[in-house]
């Protein structure tokens, strides 16, 4: 396997003895790729992606990120790996309330050891390829879902993370502005951002990914698309590429 | 409406909130037990000392009557009047001067006991309608089987003049034709000392002075007495129905200088009780306000599946009243356990203190009132919300605030972590001003307590500044050596090695005339009449202690509160008692007479000492020395470093031989001895209710923001990271409440301290006990109140699994 994000074996029990929520996952993505993970409610989706992001610790099996074993750090390790290796979308954005949109941007990239200014400056630049930017001194309380979205999405590449993971992304927000958070994923993806997205909307998942793998039960129960070749954009990079 | 589930969701709430109910049991706990304790000190003293007076049929006013002013029926008709609920008497009175040994044969100087002023009364019986004495206390056991009167030539002495002759002793009356002697048949114990000494009626006639007024004493009950404006009213009404002039004096212990049964403890206890109090009262409604909205998410889920508003109500209140009335209820029999042993060796032995049934009740009740009142207000809020509101309430975003906070924190140096844990209380200024008041008292009471603990210690050693280490005198302060004893005494001191220096010391005491309330302090001094008379012109009702010294006296160390000691013939240094009552300062000029013959004298500086007497310190050359008749009490002495105590008093006792006794000096009465150990108790209650404030403060904000951990653990934050960041939340309410209250409680310290002096002087070194150091360390051990409070919540955010966290959504 020589993908950027590698997952080999992995389970995970939440009881003992329980049914796993997920069961020798063995799958990989490849650098650049927009991948799709799809499945109904307690297929293990989330459970995936919050492997790779180090939020939790498979039972067994390995999982591997840009080159690290991310299920053997210590929680303090994990920590810095997030900061620079991941950024996480959540459906429910998971801003934190008493920050700006401005301090939440910045927040990541502060941990990381970045300068007040220079982070205020990601933070400016991001928010104005956002187009959220007049946003900037509010408290997130007061914007719209969508444009909540988008400060998350903002917070996630503010370290050029090597993976983007997305946890239905466009979950908690209307159709329009789903949309639009989709198409901007689908931006990213073009210009080269890994992207890994949980959703359970089969149309979601065609639009915006060149493959999909389906989970039930805590298995891969099948895998749709071409996978990419490492370091070569995916055909939603390529315009015409969807319908 | 059904309880059952009600109570079921009730417990299984309280159940999984462990922590958060065992922070409402201890606080409640603490708190009802500070509330009980502060209260019933508070009411103990006065109750049992009047429980005690009321044991010994004591009398509320002593009344000296003009015998010839007035006629028997006139006074016996005084019982009737209005208010008057008992009367005893009219008791023969008259007022004696007793001697013995060589000042009984009238020579002064030549050792003896110095003449004191007794007042007399004649009681054929100890017990009567009112003030029962008791005449033989098992106390004065050691002077002999005390017995009262039988016959005249007797005399029983009451315990509180200090005298003690042993039974069967002489006392020469010198002031009564004849010079009459009288046989000690021991001692008398009363609650009402109105008196000195007892004699059978019949004696009073052959023992008043020639010319003297005969007088009587009436002792009198009534049903308003318990405050001095009561008795002062009282008196008045007798006065009206009795001739003029037939009052010549009187005296109550309710109203006099310090009335007796007042608890000089009382004001700082109250302090404590206050500031328990409100703390109890921010911690308590801060707990369980956020505790009920921490739930509103649980509760509209209730409402969902069908709780009625009212159910969902009584769910809430039933699951906090869980550890609320489990923490009342042991807070109130904490509080109990430990206030009654403390209690009842306030007054009088054999009479036995309660805490008050008002109390009792009080204190429970007004806890759990207060609790319900502090989680009726937001549980009757969420039961009226609709359910959907109730859901969103709970996890809709905050308006937020604390930009300026945060951009503030941001531009210090320090790492995110800090900076934003600095500004996180901002963001909720409702709930931060909540803990800050909290932390604000809390502190308060600590500052106040330390501070004051020093004063207080310093005071009640104030009772020996003064003293030397050791004296060496005549078995009674008020015999005096002779010319031929105080040169073998001076001699013997100078030969024995591990000798300093000394001083010899003479105790005078000009009794002028008292009238009106006696203090019972000064009953305890006495007042003899010395062999050289000082007095101060103009002033002949003033009664002033004098100490004279022969010799460098600068080394006793008395306590100068301004000015300085005497350092020549012609200085004087008086008490703040003296300053009190004459209006004399440090620098004034003041005219004695000594011995009848003026004595114009400066006053070089002004002591503290812990009684409220004027008294004066003056060298016998100012006085004139020998010339005037004056000699040594006792030789005060001070021992070289290293000296052994023990060893040199046994040798100079031996050089000294019998009827010199050597002893360390007893100390000097204080005007009030303070309870110490009480104080330090009150400081650790106040201590722990500001640590639990904290972490309360800690625990309830780690639980709000248990979502902001995981996100920013998510985003990148380490675990060691978080442990800061927690401890900064309350660190910044902390340093402002800290800031606030070392200057509050010290001031407080300030205030109530100087209360316990007589004209609310008190040497500066008495109440600015705490130095630089000192503030710095109560400064940091308020933080470290604080970090300690914040740490296990902090290291449990630490711990907490982000994907836990954030999975929940």
């Amino acid at each position: 396997m020589t993908g950027v994000i590698e997952l080999s074996g992995v389970t995970k029990n939440y009881t003992p003895g329980g049914v796993p929520a997920l069961d020798r996952v063995s799958l990989e993505v490849a650098a650049g790729e927009a991948v799709a993970v799809m499945g109904p409610s307690g297929s293990g989706k989330s459970t995936l992606l919050n492997l790779i992001a180090g939020l939790d610790r498979p039972s067994g099996g390995t999982v591997t990120v840009a080159g690290q074993r991310v299920d053997t750090l210590g929680e303090t390790r994990t920590a810095r790996y997030r900061r620079t290796q991941v950024g996480m979308i959540f459906q429910f954005f998971n801003l934190v309330e008493d920050l700006t949109v401005a301090g939440n941007v910045m927040l990541p990239a502060r941990l990381a050891g970045v300068g007040r200014r220079a982070a205020r400056a990601r933070a400016k630049e991001l928010l104005a390829r956002l187009g959220i930017d007049r946003y900037r001194d509010t408290y997130p309380g007061r914007l719209s879902g969508g444009e909540r979205q988008r400060v998350a999405i903002a917070r996630a590449l503010v370290n050029n993370p090597a993976v983007l993971l997305a946890d239905e992304p466009t979950g908690a927000v209307d159709t329009a502005a789903g949309r639009a958070i989709g198409q901007l994923l689908v931006d990213l993806n073009a210009a080269g951002q890994t992207l890994v997205i949980v959703t359970h909307n089969p149309e979601l998942a065609e639009r915006y990914a060149n493959r999909v793998i389906r989970l039930a039960d805590g298995r891969v129960i099948s895998e749709t698309g071409a996978a990419v070749p490492t370091g070569q954009p995916g055909p939603a990079g390529q315009p015409g590429a969807r319908p | 409406m059904r309880a059952a589930p009600v109570l079921r969701v009730a417990w299984a709430a309280a159940a999984r909130r462990l922590v958060q109910s065992l922070v409402v049991f201890a606080v409640l706990a603490v708190s009802s037990a500070a509330a009980l304790t502060g209260l019933t000190l508070d009411a103990a003293a006065n109750q049992g000392y009047a429980a005690a007076i009321a044991a010994t049929h004591g009398a509320d006013l002593a009344v000296t009557i003009n015998a010839a002013k007035v006629t028997a029926a006139r006074l016996a008709a005084t019982r009737h009047l209005l208010g008057v609920t008992q009367d005893a008497g009219p008791y023969p009175q008259t007022t004696i001067t007793v001697a013995t040994g060589a000042a009984a044969a009238g020579r002064p100087g030549g050792g003896g006991r110095a003449p004191e002023h007794l007042t007399v009364v004649g009681r054929a019986s100890p017990s009567g309608p009112l003030d029962d004495i008791n005449p033989n206390p098992s106390i004065m056991a050691a002077m002999g089987h005390s017995r009262w009167p039988e016959r005249r030539g007797q005399i029983s002495l009451a315990i509180n003049t200090g005298l003690r002759l042993a039974v069967g002793g002489k006392l020469t009356v010198i002031s009564a034709p004849g010079r009459p002697t009288l046989t000690v048949t021991g001692y008398g114990d009363t609650r009402v000392p109105y008196e000195d000494a007892w004699v059978m009626p019949g004696e009073i006639a052959a023992l008043r002075a020639a010319g003297a007024p005969a007088q009587e004493q009436m002792l009198y009950t009534f049903a308003n007495a318990s405050t001095a404006a009561q008795v002062s009213a009282d008196l008045a009404e007798l006065k009206a129905a009795l001739p003029s002039g037939a009052v010549a004096s009187s005296q109550s212990l309710v109203a006099g200088p310090t009335p007796v049964g007042t608890n000089v403890n009382t004001p700082f206890v109250v302090t404590f009780a206050v500031l328990g109090l409100v703390l109890a009262v921010l911690i308590t409604a801060n707990v369980v306000s956020a505790a009920v909205i921490a739930s509103y998410r649980r509760i509209g889920v209730l409402k969902s599946i069908g709780f009625t508003p009212a159910q969902v109500t009584a769910t809430y209140l039933a699951q906090i009243s869980i550890p609320v009335v489990a923490g009342v209820v042991a807070g109130t029999l904490l509080g109990s356990w430990w206030v009654l042993p403390v209690i009842n060796p306030y007054p009088i032995d054999g009479v036995k203190v309660f805490i008050p049934l008002w109390i009792n009740l009080t204190v429970p009740l007004g806890m759990l009132a207060l609790a319900g009142l502090a989680a009726a207000v937001p549980a009757v809020r969420a039961g009226r919300l609709p359910a959907v509101q109730a859901i969103v309430a709970g996890q809709a975003p905050r308006a937020g605030r604390g930009a300026v906070a945060y951009r503030l924190a941001e531009r210090l140096p320090l790492p995110t972590p800090v900076t934003v844990g600095l500004a996180a209380p901002f963001s909720r200024p409702a709930r931060s001003a909540v803990t800050l008041a909290a932390l604000l008292f809390g502190l308060t009471g600590v500052v106040l307590g330390t501070s004051l603990n020093t004063s207080i210690h310093k005071i009640n050693n104030s009772a020996f500044h003064g003293l030397g280490q050791l004296e060496a005198g005549l078995s009674s302060r008020t015999d005096t050596f002779s010319p031929s004893q105080e040169a073998a005494v001076a001699a013997a001191i100078r030969a024995q090695p591990g000798t300093l220096r000394y001083v010899a010391e003479s105790d005078l005491t000009y009794s002028g005339t008292l009238s009106g309330p006696r203090s019972v302090v000064s009953k305890a001094v006495g007042n003899p009449t010395p062999p050289v008379s000082v007095r101060i012109a103009g002033r002949p009702g003033l009664a002033v202690m004098a100490y004279a010294y022969n010799g460098d006296s600068s080394w006793l160390g008395w306590s100068l509160v301004s000015g300085r000691w005497y350092n020549r013939p012609g200085q004087i240094d008086v008490s703040t008692g003296f300053t009190a009552d004459t209006g004399l300062t440090a620098g004034d000029r003041v005219t004695l007479t000594v011995n009848g013959k003026p004595v114009t004298v400066r006053i070089a500086g002004e002591v503290f000492v812990p009684t409220g007497l004027p008294t004066m310190w003056v060298s016998w050359q100012t006085l004139d020395g020998a010339a005037a008749g004056l000699t040594a009490n006792l030789y005060d002495i001070a021992l070289t470093p290293g000296t052994s105590t023990q060893a040199y008093t046994a040798a100079l006792q031996r050089a000294l031989g019998t009827g010199i006794g050597v002893s360390a000096p007893a100390g000097i009465d204080t005007f009030a001895p303070l309870d110490l150990p009480l104080f330090q108790w009150l400081t650790v209650l106040v201590a722990v209710l500001a640590g639990l404030g904290v972490l309360n403060a800690a625990l309830m904000a780690t639980r709000e923001r248990i979502h902001d951990l995981g996100v920013f653990k998510a985003v990148g934050m380490t675990p060691p990271q978080t442990i800061p960041m927690v401890i900064c939340w309350v660190l910044a309410p902390a340093v402002i409440a800290a800031a606030i209250a070392l200057p509050a409680g010290l001031t407080t310290q300030d205030l109530l301290v100087r209360q316990l002096a007589p004209g609310n002087v008190l040497p500066g070194s008495f109440v600015h006990v705490l130095g630089g150091t000192d503030l710095l360390l109560l400064t940091l051990t308020g933080l470290a109140i604080a970090i300690a409070g914040a740490l296990g919540p902090a290291t449990w955010a630490a711990r907490t699994t982000t994907g836990a966290v954030l999975h929940t959504e």
